[in-house]
C-alpha cells in the first residue's frame, strides 16, 4: 500500500507543477543585434502598466495546476519595460537621465491551452518622448502557437516558454521598426 | 539550465519510477555525454598573444523558442568555460569599447517521446528499456569590433538517459548525475566552439 501511494506520489508530481517566479529579463541576441545594426540617442525607460483587458492576466499565468509568476512581484505590464531596458542596457544605450522617454501600456495579455495545442497572445503600444513631445506612438503584437501535450509538465514547460518568448520577441519588433528608429535618432 | 534538464529528466524518470514501484524494483537511471565532441586536446588550443575584452550574451531556447529560466541557469556556465579558454582578456554582460560581442545559443531539439518511454520503462519493470536523447545545436558568433562581420561557428552535441539498461560506454561518457552532464555538454560545446573561432582569421588580440 506505502508503495502504491509513493507511486501515486511521484506520478503527481511528474504530472503537476507549483507555482514559480521568472528570473529578471536578460538581453536577448537577437534583439541586441537589432539594436547594434542603427545609430540610436541614450534613452530612459518609463511606466509599463496593463490596460483594458490586459489588467486581469497581469500576473500569474496557470497551466493545468502550475502557474508561473513574473519576477519580484512585479506585473506582466512591468517585465516588458524590464525586457526593454535590459536589452538597451547590453547597448549602452540605457540612461535613466535621457531627454528620450519610452513608455508602455500591455494592452492585450491572452494565452490558453488544451491537450493538443496552445496559443498567447500580447501586445502593447510604446510611445517615445523627447521632451513633451510624443514622437512615436504605435500598438504592436506577437502571438505564438504551439503543440501541447497530454503530460502536463510538458503542456506547462511549453506554455512557459511560448509565453515568455513573446516579450524579447515584442521588443525586437519595436527596434526594428523604422518608425521607432526614427524617433530614437541620436 | 542544469534544474531545467534535470527536472526534465527527472520527472520522466518519475514517471518509470512511479509505474515501477507499483510492483517491480526501479530501473536505474544513467546519463551520457555524447562522446562525438570531447573536450580541446591541449595542441589544438590556439594561443592569443593579447586577449581582449568581450561582451557575451546567450541563449538557450528548446525548439526554437528561448527559454528564459533556462538562459539563467545555463549562464555562469557559459562565462566560466569561455573565460577558462583565456581567449578574451574579460568577458562582461556590459558592452566593451571595442564593440566586441560574443554570441553563444543552444538550441535544445527535444525528444517529443520522452515521457511516454519514461512510463513505458517503469511498467515493463525496466524491460522495456528506453533511450532519450536531448540533442543541442549550438551556434557561436563573434563580432571582433563595431562594423566588423561576424565569425561562426556551429555544432551539435547530445546527452543521453538511459533506463532499464546497464552501463553502455559506446553511447557516451557517463556521469552520475545529470547535473554532471550538462556542464560537460555545455563546456566541450563552449570549448570547441571559441577554438574554432579563435582559429579563424581576424579572432581579435591573434
Amino acid at each position: 500500500m506505502t508503495r502504491r501511494l509513493l507511486a501515486a506520489a511521484l506520478a503527481a508530481a511528474a504530472l503537476t507543477s507549483c507555482t514559480e517566479t521568472l528570473p529578471p529579463p536578460a538581453a536577448d541576441i537577437d534583439g541586441l543585434l537589432a539594436l547594434r545594426s542603427f545609430a540610436m540617442t541614450p534613452v530612459s525607460v518609463g511606466t509599463f502598466v496593463a490596460i483594458g483587458p490586459a489588467v486581469s492576466q497581469d500576473r500569474g499565468v496557470t497551466v493545468r495546476t502550475g502557474t508561473f509568476r513574473p519576477p519580484g512581484g512585479a506585473s506582466w505590464a512591468g517585465y516588458l519595460g524590464e525586457t526593454l531596458a535590459a536589452q538597451l542596457r547590453a547597448n549602452g544605450k540605457l540612461d535613466p537621465a535621457a531627454a528620450v522617454r519610452i513608455d508602455g501600456e500591455l494592452v492585450d495579455n491572452r494565452r490558453g491551452e488544451n491537450f493538443s495545442n496552445g496559443r498567447a497572445t500580447i501586445a502593447a503600444r510604446f510611445r517615445v518622448r523627447r521632451g513633451e513631445s510624443i514622437v512615436y506612438d504605435k500598438r504592436l503584437e506577437q502571438q505564438s502557437d504551439w503543440d501541447s501535450s497530454y503530460w502536463g509538465f510538458i503542456a506547462y514547460d511549453s506554455a512557459l516558454r511560448h509565453y515568455t518568448a513573446l516579450y524579447p520577441k515584442l521588443i525586437e519588433q519595436l527596434l526594428r521598426d523604422p518608425d521607432f528608429r526614427k524617433a530614437v535618432a541620436p | 539550465m542544469l534544474k531545467q534538464i534535470a527536472a526534465r529528466l527527472g520527472r520522466v524518470l518519475a514517471l518509470g519510477l512511479a509505474a515501477t514501484m507499483i510492483a517491480a524494483p526501479a530501473s536505474a537511471a544513467k546519463f551520457y555525454v555524447s562522446n562525438q565532441l570531447g573536450w580541446v586536446k591541449p595542441e589544438d588550443k590556439v594561443h592569443v598573444a593579447t586577449p581582449q575584452a568581450v561582451q557575451l550574451v546567450i541563449d538557450f531556447q528548446t525548439d526554437g523558442v528561448s527559454n528564459a529560466k533556462a538562459i539563467k541557469e545555463v549562464k555562469p556556465i557559459i562565462i566560466k568555460y569561455v573565460q577558462q579558454s583565456t581567449l578574451f582578456s574579460t568577458v562582461s554582460d556590459a558592452p566593451v569599447p571595442s564593440g566586441a560581442l560574443l554570441t553563444v545559443r543552444f538550441n535544445n531539439i527535444v525528444d517529443k517521446g520522452a515521457a511516454g518511454k519514461g512510463f513505458k520503462a517503469g511498467l515493463t519493470f525496466g524491460l522495456a528499456a528506453t533511450q532519450v536523447a536531448d540533442n543541442y545545436d549550438v551556434d557561436l558568433a563573434l563580432v571582433p569590433a563595431t562594423g566588423r562581420d561576424a565569425m561562426r561557428t556551429s555544432l551539435k552535441h547530445a546527452i543521453i538517459m538511459t533506463m532499464g539498461k546497464g552501463s553502455d560506454p559506446t553511447i557516451g561518457t557517463e556521469f552520475k548525475k545529470p547535473k554532471e552532464a550538462v556542464d560537460a555538454m555545455v563546456g566541450q560545446s563552449v570549448e570547441q566552439g571559441v577554438f574554432a573561432l579563435a582559429r579563424q582569421d581576424g579572432f581579435p588580440g591573434k
